[in-house]
């Protein structure tokens, strides 16, 4: 992992991308499910973003495992809300004097701002004074150098957004806890400690990550195969499932996502979706035109139903129409896959979240029994 | 459990001409070594890029005292009056202003350290910004056609060094140019020109404010109209 993550750094370097998002996906991950993914989502509780585009700093400090289907699928949960921003380890010492002195340093005189910020962070104003005699890294505020070789060694904390919660209240809030009691963007926190404490802003938890992790899940779409796919005759049964053409393990097969803090504390989450039920929707102005079999159970690897492959009697998953459509009339069945959305960290508010998949529609006309008249 | 969202792509935003990020490139005449004064190209169904409508709300002007920036002639940017009445609100307010002034600058001048962007903007934001000028830049592109902010808000912290900022941006009567060209590009970013702007601006001294945090949304609903 730890090599993957600087080939993640060093693409980006070479890219120019930079940075600013904490996490970064990591991959290409191979899909469990039957899913050819590559897993290379992007980043995500991130900085700035301009135009729309993401905007990336070069202080990527999450790296993200992905095991799920790409970009397919929405879900229309609101029964809660993912956070919007936290404050997390962001930069080592090396990191935060590189990034302040690239987007923060001004020469002009009229910059109280970096000038107040060396004041704090670095004391000696860059004149590479050596660090005083008995200097801690905890001595600060004022720190000296930005706390480069200082003992105990840590990390610089600092805000951190997440960019799909732009526009909410909640990220409306977060704009306002920018900076810690002292006026200042960074936080020192030494190893071992597990946040800082001069900050009002929201502090990273595991399950907060988890949640987030929940918010971005890729899960895959909510579809059916079914026989016949149109020209459906009422009365007779039309055979739902979900598979893999190819066979082996279905679409609904557990997905899974997992982030950790880079660099530390570096602790890590992970989300599990587990797909629960599987509701066929016959799309039938009343209920009375349909008979719908099920429950149509998800098996253990992620298949729904059974083939239609000639066999009599009625499905284990599927839909008898027992009126047929007029002309021009069409009737729209669909499914809904329901996720259970579980973390790794056990206990905590609201989990599992419940996600509902809605599926697209599919057209079919249904005609009546055509008897055929031997001669 | 969500979509992923079909991203942004540079060249969607080129074509787009959403967002500030496209007004970013704008500026461009500077590239081409002509000022920014020149009298601009002849713009096949710009409609004469007249800032905003006749219904508009007033139009902010820039104080008499306000620095110089250079804005290509053929690009309007239009902010809406929205003084708060509340003295720091509006000093963040003015401050918001030039920042958006000088960071279009700095594009017409593809100059990252302009010196009027840099004072308004720094940190994330300028990291953030500093790469749109280079990108729009290196697109060979620039913009043209009328830039409108509305809706702008301020929301000051507690303890009165930090202030949230919103705003609205329509670039739906802005258009991709490349540099040179005399005709400019299809505006197909539909709703996708409507932008939120959500930042944090610090506070630097009395009084001064400067850009530090920035996030936008494209065709966020609070800003799309029409």
């Amino acid at each position: 992992m730890r090599g993957r993550l600087n080939r993640l750094l060093v693409s980006l370097a070479v890219l120019g991308a930079l940075t600013a998002g904490p996490i970064a996906v990591a991959g290409p991950a191979q899909a469990a499910s039957g899913c050819t993914s590559s897993g290379s989502g992007g980043t995500v509780i991130t900085p700035p973003t301009i135009g729309g585009g993401n905007i990336t700093f070069n202080m990527s400090v999450h790296v993200l495992t992905a095991n799920v289907c790409p970009g397919q699928g929405a879900s229309n949960d609101s029964s809660w809300t993912p956070p919007a921003c936290w404050w997390q380890p962001v930069f080592t010492p090396d990191q935060l004097k590189t990034f302040a002195y690239d987007y923060y340093a001004d020469a002009s005189s009229a910059d109280l701002t970096w000038a107040k910020m060396t004041e704090y962070y670095e004391t000696d104003g860059g004149k590479g004074e050596t660090t005083p005699p008995g200097y801690k890294s905890t001595s600060g505020p004022p720190y000296s150098n930005w706390n480069i070789g200082a003992d105990p060694g840590g990390t610089w904390w600092s805000i951190v957004f997440n960019q799909n919660m732009v526009g909410t209240p909640q990220f409306s809030a977060c704009l306002l806890h920018t900076m810690n009691n002292d006026g200042m963007p960074w936080s020192w926190v030494p190893n071992g400690d597990a946040a800082p404490a001069n900050v009002t802003g929201p502090l990273v938890t595991r399950e907060e990550l988890a949640e987030y992790l929940a918010s971005i899940i890729e899960l895959p779409a909510s579809d059916f195969s079914s026989s016949p796919a149109n020209g459906q005759t009422v009365n007779l049964p039309m055979w739902v499932w979900a598979a893999n053409p190819g066979g082996g393990a279905g679409p609904y097969t557990p997905q899974t996502l997992r982030a950790c803090m880079a660099i530390d504390p570096g602790f890590c989450a992970q989300v599990t979706a587990t797909a629960v039920s599987f509701t066929v929707d016959p799309g039938t102005p009343r209920a009375a035109d349909a008979q719908v079999f099920d429950p149509c159970k998800i098996s253990a690897n992620g298949t729904v139903g059974a083939p239609y492959t000639g066999q009599a009697g009625n499905p284990p998953c599927g839909v008898t129409y027992l009126h047929s459509t007029n002309q021009g009339q069409v009737y729209q069945p669909s499914v809904t896959v329901k996720w259970s959305v579980a973390w790794n960290g056990g206990g905590g508010g609201n989990w599992p979240k419940i996600d509902t998949m809605p599926g697209d529609t599919h057209q079919v006309t249904v005609q009546e029994i055509q008897s055929v008249v031997g001669q | 459990m969500r979509r992923r969202s079909r991203s942004t792509t540079a060249r969607f935003a080129s074509r787009a001409a959403g967002a500030v990020a496209a007004l970013a490139t704008a500026a461009m005449l500077a590239g081409c070594g002509a000022s920014a004064s020149q009298p601009p190209a002849a713009l096949p169904g710009t409609n004469g890029a007249a800032p905003a409508s006749s219904s508009a709300p007033a139009v902010a002007v820039l104080p008499v005292d306000a620095p110089k920036f250079a804005i290509p002639s053929d690009l309007h940017l239009v902010i809406e009056a929205d003084t708060t009445g509340d003295t720091t609100k509006d000093a963040v307010l003015l401050d918001a202003e030039y920042q958006f002034y000088g960071f279009v600058e700095a594009i017409s001048t593809g100059d990252v350290k302009d010196a009027n962007f840099k004072q308004w903007t720094n940190g994330d934001a300028y990291a953030g910004l500093s790469q749109s000028v280079q990108t729009w830049k290196s697109r060979n592109e620039r913009l043209t056609g009328t830039d409108r902010l509305y809706k702008r808000t301020v929301t000051m912290s507690k303890d009165g060094s930090q202030a949230a900022y919103s705003a609205c941006e329509d670039s739906s009567q802005a258009y991709p140019m490349k540099i040179g060209s005399n005709t400019h590009d299809t505006n197909t970013a539909g709703q996708g020109n409507f932008t939120l702007w959500q930042g944090t601006f610090t506070k630097r001294a009395a009084n001064t404010w400067v850009l530090s945090l920035v996030f936008t949304k494209s065709g966020a609903s609070q800003c799309v109209v029409g």
